[in-house]
């Protein structure tokens, strides 16, 4: 199973997770949210990334950061360098449900793209 | 013409990326710090953390003086970023002069005190922000657009 790590500015990832398990129940192994606090700032940000990349098992990981550029991303970029990952920016609920209903059956590269394709068909302007 | 000047040790970030950037309405982002230009990595990082519609360059103290004077009278908008304080007066004793200049968030080091939310700076650039201010440079501490304007002139320090 691929390992998640959701990494967001405030408890986003926290809560994130929380929604996607009032629809999918029992998938919340080797996930693993992370908050950027505004108290404390990137250094204990790097810090828990450091005890989540300790967590992990083998050399893939897939991140959900939500917004590109913003510091959970590019400290992500920092401290997983080393690994085989794929970042994902943007993140939202109908991505995540998607990978986790894949992520036990298909090789990273391609969680990533179908990840990324559900996220952004989620997206819309409704009106009736 | 340069659009705006920041000193801000994270760079590219939340705040830069989501609110700074439009508020500015730049093009161009100008990323200024000797050790920054020379890292390979930290290069990519950053290269990778901006909109497709902004360009980024990163260059040295030095480079920036020459690149910062040619990018003046042209149309592009463009946002200079600084790691630290010190690099700005640097430039300034190059002849490159920075009118006004905006103090994001300095996160918390050793030896470095508290100056309002956020910020944290060590003594040498605390001396640099006075020495730029004497030089005519206005200076202000301002988090995102919507915070009130903290004049340097108006904190006891």
């Amino acid at each position: 199973m691929i390992p998640i790590i959701l990494v967001s500015h405030g408890r986003l990832s926290y809560e994130l997770l929380n929604s996607a398990n009032m629809i999918i129940r029992n998938q919340i192994e080797d996930i693993y949210p992370v908050s950027l606090d505004e108290d404390t700032g990137i250094d204990t940000l790097k810090e828990k990334l450091l005890n989540i990349s300790k967590k992990i098992k083998g050399n893939e990981v897939l991140i959900l950061c939500d917004i590109k550029g913003g510091s959970p991303f590019n400290t992500s970029l920092i401290v997983f360098k080393n690994y085989n990952y794929k970042i994902l920016t943007g993140m939202n609920l109908p991505m995540l449900l998607e990978i986790l209903m894949n992520r036990n059956h298909t090789t990273l590269d391609n969680l990533g793209d179908i990840a990324v394709k559900a996220g952004a068909l989620a997206v819309e302007c409704i009106k009736l | 013409m340069i659009a705006f000047s920041r000193v801000d040790d994270r760079l590219i970030h939340g705040q830069v990326q989501t609110r700074w950037i439009s508020n500015i309405r730049c093009n161009k982002i100008f990323i200024v710090d000797d050790k920054v230009a020379a890292d390979p990595f930290i290069r990519s990082v950053l290269l990778l953390s901006i909109p497709n519609n902004i360009k980024l360059y990163i260059f040295t103290v030095d480079e920036a003086i020459e690149k910062i004077s040619s990018a003046k009278d042209t149309s592009d908008r463009v946002l200079i970023l600084f790691k630290t304080p010190v690099s700005v007066l640097r430039l300034m004793k190059g002849g490159m002069e920075i009118k006004n200049l905006n103090i994001g968030p300095m996160s918390s080091k050793p030896n470095a005190k508290y100056i309002v939310k956020n910020v944290y700076l060590l003594d040498e650039e605390i001396d640099a922000l006075k020495e730029l201010e004497k030089s005519g440079t206005n200076i202000y501490f301002q988090l995102v657009p919507e915070d009130r304007k903290i004049k340097l002139t108006d904190l006891k320090i």
